[in-house]
């Protein structure tokens, strides 16, 4: 999509550097997509983090032990 | 810089009420996942699928690991975790193969490692202890790890 925008000469150029990429299209879209990425990270945490989605720590514990491997 | 998660850092934050003195890794393992810092095994995908709770836990797990960086125990790994794995045996400590291939893949990626496994205590001493020539020679810890 072609669309015009007012931005920050310095801004863009800065964050071309610093992400590597070639063009302001680029810089745009990657910086875009970090920016989704992050956020869906922090709404997906926010639902999980305390849930009792999985099993306890001495469930894990007891688990692993079943893998332990044996002492010569 | 990116940061392996062990599936104990991860279990504690997604328990509602985690052992007590987890706080910090909690909150470290938080922080790394929110930074996009995070690294997964396979072996911690594994482990966390066989403890969800039911299907409908395991479709959220699926959620956040879609958006994670997963390392497989290929051939590389996998020599390397055996390798961990004889020299811990040699030394009369003996560690869980998931362990080794954790520990394996942190080697691999040269990360620390934030985990609540008091397992890891033995990798963390045979690393001291064995100097360059030992194969957990470079294995780290996250500063928020909790060993007890």
């Amino acid at each position: 999509m072609r669309t015009t925008l007012d931005l920050d000469r310095d801004l863009l150029d800065r964050a071309k550097s610093a992400m590597g990429v070639p063009t302001f299209t680029a810089a745009i879209e990657a910086a875009l997509n970090q920016a989704i990425e992050r956020a869906e990270m922090g709404a997906l945490l926010d639902s999980l983090e305390g849930s009792d989605v999985v099993f306890g720590l001495e469930d894990l514990r007891t688990m692993r032990q079943v893998g332990r491997g044996h002492t010569p | 810089m990116a940061i392996l998660l062990d599936t104990s850092a991860l279990v504690a934050l997604l328990r509602r009420h985690p052992p007590a003195g987890t706080e910090n890794i909690r909150d470290a393992t938080s922080s790394v996942l929110h930074n996009q810092a995070a690294v997964l095994s396979a072996i911690t995908v594994t482990e966390l699928m066989t403890g969800a709770r039911d299907e409908a836990g395991a479709a959220r797990l699926r959620k956040l690991l879609d958006h994670l960086p997963v390392v497989g125990a290929d051939r590389e790994v996998a020599d390397r975790a055996g390798r961990l794995g004889r020299e811990a045996r040699a030394a009369g400590k003996t560690l869980p193969i998931a362990d080794l291939l954790i520990a394996a893949t942190a080697l691999y990626l040269d990360v620390a490692l934030l985990t609540c496994d008091s397992d890891f205590k033995r990798g963390l001493s045979l690393a001291e202890d064995g100097g360059a020539a030992s194969a957990w020679s470079g294995f780290r810890l996250h500063p928020a790890s909790v060993l007890n």
